[in-house]
């Protein structure tokens, strides 16, 4: 009895504890990590992150895999700068957002009604969202310099810089969603058990469309701060994102609720792989070490979460 | 005058060419309890999965009172009142119980869950069935009984006028189902029509005025519970009786063949199993479902680890933790689902030659074709696999000839223990009484016969000895010459000799 709660606590509470350590070890061990200036960096880094993995996280709540964020999102980040550089920056956040629910749709009608495996579905989708950004930009940046539009994500608001607003924002807003409404329910239901799910007359098809669709949402914001975080839309930014995104759903996946996906397990997670990068990357690692380093976690997150089943 | 609740007319239903339901005109009124009544296979389930719309019919009409409820959702079936207990529970295990009941249902205020309201209602309904859990406990804590209380709840929860039950004793124990008669009594009392499904022929005279029975897909015919008798009912149910279809076998039994000494399985509750079959037996395990018996065949097969416990074949001791050993020491797995035996989407022929491979190989490792459709093709006439050809993809197979194609494979690779775990489930009279026949040849060939089923009628029949399990324990060891149902029966459910 005993020796299974003590399982149960590594379970929940392990990679948390590791996180912890981590923040204590780079604090005191690098002086230019704890600084206010670097802290905002993380901040701005996760807040992107936490976007994506937020987006993800719905189909993955679901029952389903999407990756077609690694090709939309750059898409989007590009229309989005093309469109404030001339001037229109709504209607740039309006078309960039719109053109990851889309693919949301087009992605939830091919796997929800068709029924079609989702990893397929979201791989094609993704290599078409890449190649339109680059039929679109020709591979070239697109940079963004009006400094007014630069301050929403990387200005402040009473003190707080604005990309930890979002990260609240966000975060609250979801975990609201998830826990404590009917379709947040529902979506779990569905991930869940899908035979349950249908005999208690939940439409499993509509919920698992809402569920790409609302991942669109947060990939079309997310994509926006990427642009405002690095001053433009730089080619190939989607998939510089994509396998950091999944890591941080699989590392969230190991905390609090694990094995199952959760909202404050990829808030966690987020942070956790912004640090690992920020860290090593003052400490002066070279670049190509980080991946490394990325690898390295997941495979501990996912081994010290799986000491429960032995 | 009672007015008629449910009613079809000619409906029909096929899967992948094998007739589930052939017309079935069906009526239940208002008020009544109606049982359902067929051996496995008869089609049960998929009728009242068509009725609330989980299924689609191929062709027929249905009605809820006057409602065509034909182009209906599940949900919309729900809300006209029909509400369904499925046989597996399906319970999403991480949410509360309160949750779970009031899935797809649950109360809202201001677009957010009121849970205080929702823990409220959840406990109303469960509390008609049990006091004996919270509403706020997660299901996965709860035991497969309980959780089978809380399946129900959710059916009352949706204030069902009809309410269908699809085996709800199945994992209750002897005091679980009395609790759970007295609430189907109440529910009964408040005018609420049941259409219960069972092969338990006490509960339907306990409970039930009507049986309609389904035998092979067909409506045999409806009945008062009133005048008819447990014996008719058999007879209806089973048609052609088992003796006639099990050929009497006439096989000396010689030594002994196969020991399993000890086995504990770990997380199964399988316990301290021994047992022995010799050359020429017919060896029954019999217990009801979740007794063990798929884990003791596992097991000795080298599919599921042991804590504990021997096998020995011709009295020497074997490895017995993986099949390729238990492959090379003669043993045989024809497993309970076909689809974990079968390639589907690939030919009869490659699946024979399946575990011996090297049968077919030419010089240098090569498969050659010709020869591997040679020896399909001696399988198809010696078993007489209904296929128009062995490149045929045994998905397209009836399920008899399914099993052929299973127990062909084992053939082929020389086995001479065999392991039958349920082989007839789910396959029409016809091919049962070939799979009979196949097992009196193979045993006829020296081979040794273990042979799992729940069927009672079917291990008296079959088999020369039999293991009776109960909870993953030997209850009991029985000649089948020298014992009858009521024995068999009183041992399967836990009973003991003295308390008779």
């Amino acid at each position: 009895m005993r020796n299974s709660n003590w399982r149960e606590f590594i379970l929940t509470w392990g990679t948390f504890f590791a996180f912890c350590l981590l923040f204590l070890v780079f604090s005191l061990g690098i002086p230019a990590f704890a600084s206010w200036s670097n802290a905002e960096n993380i901040f701005k880094q996760t807040a992107v992150l936490l976007l994506m993995s937020f987006g993800l996280l719905l189909p993955m709540i679901a029952g389903e895999i999407d990756i077609s964020f690694g090709g939309s999102i750059g898409m989007a980040g590009a229309l989005f700068a093309s469109l404030a550089i001339n001037g229109q920056p709504l209607w740039g956040a309006v078309v960039a957002i719109l053109v990851c629910i889309i693919f949301g749709i087009v992605n939830g009608v091919f796997i929800a009604v068709l029924r079609m495996h989702s990893f397929l579905v979201t791989l094609a989708t993704m290599f078409i969202g890449m190649g339109a950004e680059r039929v679109y930009t020709h591979g070239f940046n697109v940079w963004v310099k009006d400094l007014k539009l630069l301050a929403i994500f990387n200005g402040h608001i009473i003190g707080l810089p604005n990309s930890v607003v979002f990260i609240l924002a966000s975060f609250t807003l979801l975990w609201l969603w998830v826990t404590q409404t009917r379709s947040g329910i529902y979506m779990r239901a569905v991930g869940e058990n899908i035979e349950a799910s249908r005999e208690t007359g939940i439409n499993v098809v509509a919920i698992k469309i809402l569920s790409f669709t609302l991942a669109g949402l947060f990939y079309g914001l997310g994509s926006i701060l990427n642009v405002l975080r690095v001053s433009g839309s730089l080619a190939y930014s989607g998939q510089n994102l994509l396998l950091p995104t999944m890591a941080v759903c699989f590392i969230g996946a190991t905390m609090f609720l694990a094995p199952k996906k959760n909202v404050p397990g990829n808030l966690v997670g987020a942070f956790f792989l912004t640090l690992i990068t920020n860290g090593l990357t003052i400490f002066g690692a070279e670049y190509y070490f980080i991946p490394i380093s990325h690898g390295l976690l997941l495979l501990t997150a996912v081994v010290v979460a799986n000491l429960g089943k032995f | 005058m009672k007015d008629i609740i449910i009613k079809t007319v000619a409906v029909h239903k096929n899967f992948s060419g094998v007739t589930a339901l052939d017309d079935v005109n069906f009526e239940m009124k208002e008020g009544e309890v109606h049982a359902l009544l067929g051996e496995n296979g008869a089609g049960k389930t998929t009728f009242v999965k068509i009725l609330t719309r989980d299924l689609r019919e191929d062709a027929g009409e249905i009605y809820l009172r006057d409602d065509n409820i034909r182009g209906l959702s599940v949900r919309q079936v729900q809300d006209l009142g029909l509400a369904m207990v499925p046989q597996a529970i399906n319970l999403v295990e991480m949410f509360s119980v309160g949750m779970n009941i009031m899935l797809g249902i649950e109360p809202v205020r201001q677009s957010l869950l009121n849970w205080k309201h929702l823990n409220d209602e959840a406990s109303t309904h469960l509390s008609k069935i049990t006091d004996r859990f919270d509403v706020r406990r997660k299901v996965s804590e709860l035991s497969v009984a309980e959780k089978q209380l809380v399946s129900v709840a959710r059916a009352l929860a949706r204030n069902p006028k009809v309410l269908i039950l699809d085996e709800p004793t199945a994992s209750l124990g002897d005091q679980e189902t009395r609790e759970f008669f007295s609430v189907l009594r109440q529910l009964k009392e408040e005018r609420i029509s049941i259409l219960y499904i069972s092969h338990r022929l006490q509960e339907i005279f306990d409970l039930a005025e009507k049986v309609t029975v389904l035998r092979d897909g067909k409506k045999v015919g409806t009945y008062s519970v009133s005048e008819t008798n447990e014996e008719e009912l058999i007879r209806l149910m089973i048609g052609q009786s088992l003796k006639a279809m099990i050929p009497k076998k006439q096989v000396p039994i010689r030594q002994e063949r196969l020991r399993v000494s000890g086995l504990h399985i770990r997380n199964r509750n399988v316990r301290d199993v021994s047992f022995a079959a010799r050359y020429g037996e017919i060896l029954g395990i019999v217990g009801t479902m979740g007794a063990g018996k798929s884990e003791i065949l596992h097991s000795i097969f080298g599919l599921e680890p042991s804590l504990a416990g021997e096998v020995f074949v011709d009295g020497k001791r074997v490895d017995s933790t993986e099949p390729q050993e238990a492959i090379k020491n003669g043993l045989a797995l024809v497993p309970e689902d076909r689809r974990d035996a079968l390639v589907m989407d690939t030919s009869v022929a490659r699946n024979i030659t399946l575990a011996n491979l090297s049968s077919v190989c030419s010089f240098g490792g090569w498969i050659s074709r010709p020869m591997e459709e040679r020896t399909a093709i001696q399988y198809k006439n010696r078993l007489s696999i209904a296929t128009p050809s062995v490149k045929q993809q045994v998905g397209f197979l009836s399920g008899g000839n399914q099993q052929k194609t299973v127990i062909s494979r084992w053939l082929n690779t020389g086995a001479k223990i065999y392991l039958f775990d349920e082989p007839t489930k789910g396959i029409d009279v016809g091919a049962k009484s070939e799979i009979y026949e196949l097992i009196g040849e193979l045993v006829k060939d020296g081979a040794a016969v273990i042979y799992a089923t729940n069927e009672i009628d079917e291990a008296l029949e079959l088999c020369d000895n039999l293991i009776v399990l109960h909870r993953g324990q030997v209850a009991a060891e029985l000649k089948c010459s020298e014992t009858n149902r009521e024995e068999l029966l009183l041992y399967m459910l836990g009973g003991k000799r003295d308390a008779k």
